[in-house]
């Protein structure tokens, strides 16, 4: 008999459900003893969501498609239920059903929104707001980009013909979770719900520990001793229309454009739970190193910039303020600011160890 | 096969001090402490209190709030860079230590450890005192986390999750639990807290050097030097922790202006 999602509980075995593939992720783990492919994604039917591990997936199966899994088990993942399917279970693609899935949204915090989730309600406030136009059919249709943020991160939403405010505080319920180009996202559509509301968001550093990060959100700051420092840093010469790296000093899509010189580095950051690569350019490292834009356009190419990023960062202890980032299933941060350790901060940890442990 | 890079833990000397050495799950011996951290690579700051060595090795003690870290570098080791970093920096610096922790037995059977440096960096006072801060947040929760696990019969990692408490406390207590059953963390504590409520301290140090210089040079009466009990109810009194006395008697020992005439008794040197 086929279950519905809404009747599975937190550990059966031999579960047999009809469902609709709603995203699908393959991510490769190495270990000591090779690497290990595994899947995962959100399935559902009329009763709700439910995200799955599989372990082996049939690849004619798209999202979209209805399939059947039989012999799948479920268990509790991070307090959450979620269906398992292995060697034994069978998918079986179902090309002509359909099913109406019911999108259920538990509301989060920013920083806890994940693929784990297909879809969230949140509160913030909405910043760096962009209209663009798209043709679809024929028709001119409205994409507004910005970035929604509370007080524990910032993601990027594209609301689809819903209007959003610079500087609103709202309240969105049924966002659909996205992760494009290893960065985390909101996508608004027809079946999301956006409405004001009030609510105080603080502007503050939102400071997190590296072993507390669970997915690409942004807007974060992470402190720590810079432990080592990556030897691929570089200087690039970059279009200041279009600020892609260009060939031969010269943009191909804007010859007459001026350029500038822009550097590439990285390191690695110790907050006392983990360990993070940090990413830098100029807009980044220089106001850090006390270097003005001026003196950069003039010395970077007779520069070594792996000398100048391990003179000023190596052994240091800085502020790092950006967004994360997946790449090759590794997290990693785009540093949009540093800042050397100030007494404010360590005033701050202290307050926090007095609130925590009196 | 692909080797992850082992964490930094950022913990203080003194639980170091009462580690002990177990074989890792590959059977290999490795460092495990009381509050359950398995730390074969440490991250720690502190005091440059005294420098010593030869063409083949350099060895400093770094003082953090508690007690002392030992660093060694060998010109002919693994690493050939690990002698000159510690050559680059003198007594009264403060840095910072990154570096693989080495373990010898000693003849009574007891452990001793010291760092094998991999970096090492002159640091502000602020980068101190944030790693002191964090180190104390840190060796916090892994005693909470303990104490929450024995109030159970049968603890668990999952179920001190379920808690609040990460992934490393969670596990950190469970291994302490297993080997440190009779462990006295209430005295650890008792060596921490003081040192942490006087942290500013040791922004004061050249200030507080001279008090304490000036006590031994006042009062050795009967010429045999001043007794380190009354060295620390005179620096109490002027506001001065037990912890911050050990570390300036450390680093006014190693510049040679006292010396230990006998225990636990100083002499002022008198070079002029």
């Amino acid at each position: 008999m086929l279950s519905k999602i809404i009747d599975i509980d937190s550990a059966r075995q031999n579960i047999d459900m009809k469902v609709k593939l709603l995203s699908l992720n393959k991510r490769t783990i190495k270990n000591d003893r090779g690497e290990t492919v595994y899947y995962y994604g959100i399935i559902g039917d009329e009763t709700g969501t439910v995200p799955f591990t599989a372990w082996v997936f049939p690849p004619a199966v798209r999202v979209g498609d209805v399939i059947e899994i039989r012999s799948c088990y479920s268990n509790l993942y991070n307090g959450k239920i979620r269906i398992y399917i292995d060697g034994r279970s069978e998918i079986i693609l179902k090309p002509d059903s359909d099913i109406e899935v019911k999108r259920t949204s538990d509301l989060v915090k920013i920083r806890d929104v994940s693929l784990s989730m297909p879809y969230v309600s949140v509160i913030g406030k909405i910043t760096g707001v962009r209209k663009k136009e798209y043709e679809n059919d024929g028709a001119t249709k409205s994409v507004y980009q910005g970035y929604i943020e509370d007080e524990t991160a910032r993601i990027r939403i594209s609301s689809f013909g819903k209007q959003i405010q610079e500087n609103e505080v709202v309240r969105i319920d049924n966002a659909r979770v996205t992760q494009f180009n290893g960065y985390m996202g909101l996508s608004i559509g027809d079946s999301s719900r956006i409405e004001t509301v009030t609510a105080n968001i603080p502007e503050k550093p939102r400071h997190v520990f590296i072993s507390e990060i669970r997915s690409p959100v942004g807007g974060i700051t992470i402190t720590g001793f810079v432990v080592s420092v990556g030897q691929g840093s570089r200087i690039f010469t970059k279009c200041s229309v279009c600020r892609r790296i260009v060939e031969d000093g010269k943009c191909k899509d804007h010859p007459s454009a001026p350029v500038y010189p822009d550097i590439f580095g990285y390191f690695s950051l110790s907050d006392g739970t983990g360990t993070l690569t940090c990413y830098i350019n100029s807009d980044s490292f220089l106001p850090y190193a006390g270097i003005t834009q001026d003196q950069f356009r003039r010395d970077a190419y007779s520069m070594n910039p792996n000398m100048v990023i391990r003179k000023n960062l190596l052994g240091k202890c800085i502020s790092v303020s950006g967004d994360l980032r997946i790449q090759d299933d590794k997290m990693t941060l785009n540093a949009q600011s540093i800042r050397a350790i100030s007494q404010e901060d360590n005033r701050e940890i202290g307050n926090i160890i007095e609130e925590e442990f009196q | 096969m692909i080797h992850k890079r082992d964490q930094d833990y950022w913990i203080f000397s003194a639980e170091l001090r009462d580690a002990k050495v177990m074989d890792d799950t590959a059977g290999k011996p490795a460092a495990i402490t009381p509050l359950g951290i398995n730390i074969k690579r440490i991250l720690c700051t502190g005091t440059v209190t005294s420098k010593q060595g030869d063409d083949r090795m350099t060895r400093i003690t770094v003082a953090d709030p508690v007690g002392n870290f030992y660093v060694v570098g060998f010109s002919n080791g693994f690493n050939p860079e690990e002698k000159s970093m510690l050559d680059g920096v003198g007594v009264d610096d403060r840095i910072l230590v990154i570096g693989k922790v080495s373990s010898y037995r000693n003849s009574e059977g007891n452990y001793l450890f010291s760092i094998r440096p991999e970096l090492v960096s002159k640091i502000d006072e602020e980068a101190i005192k944030f790693w002191g801060l964090k180190a104390y947040y840190f060796a916090k929760r892994r005693y909470f986390a303990i104490r929450e696990a024995q109030k159970s019969e049968d603890p668990s990692a999952d179920m001190l999750k379920e808690s609040g408490y990460t992934q490393v406390e969670a596990e950190s207590a469970i291994n302490a639990i297993r080997n440190f059953p009779n462990y006295d963390y209430q005295k650890l504590f008792e060596v921490i807290e003081p040192a942490m409520s006087s942290m500013g301290s040791s922004s004061q140090l050249p200030e507080v050097r001279s008090i304490i210089l000036d006590y031994i040079k006042n009062n050795d009466l009967d010429g045999k030097g001043c007794r380190y009990e009354d060295i620390v109810v005179a620096a109490k009194n002027a506001g001065i922790d037990q912890s911050t006395v050990d570390e300036i008697l450390n680093s006014l020992g190693s510049l040679g202006e006292i010396f230990e005439v006998s225990l636990k008794r100083y002499k002022f040197v008198d070079t002029s």
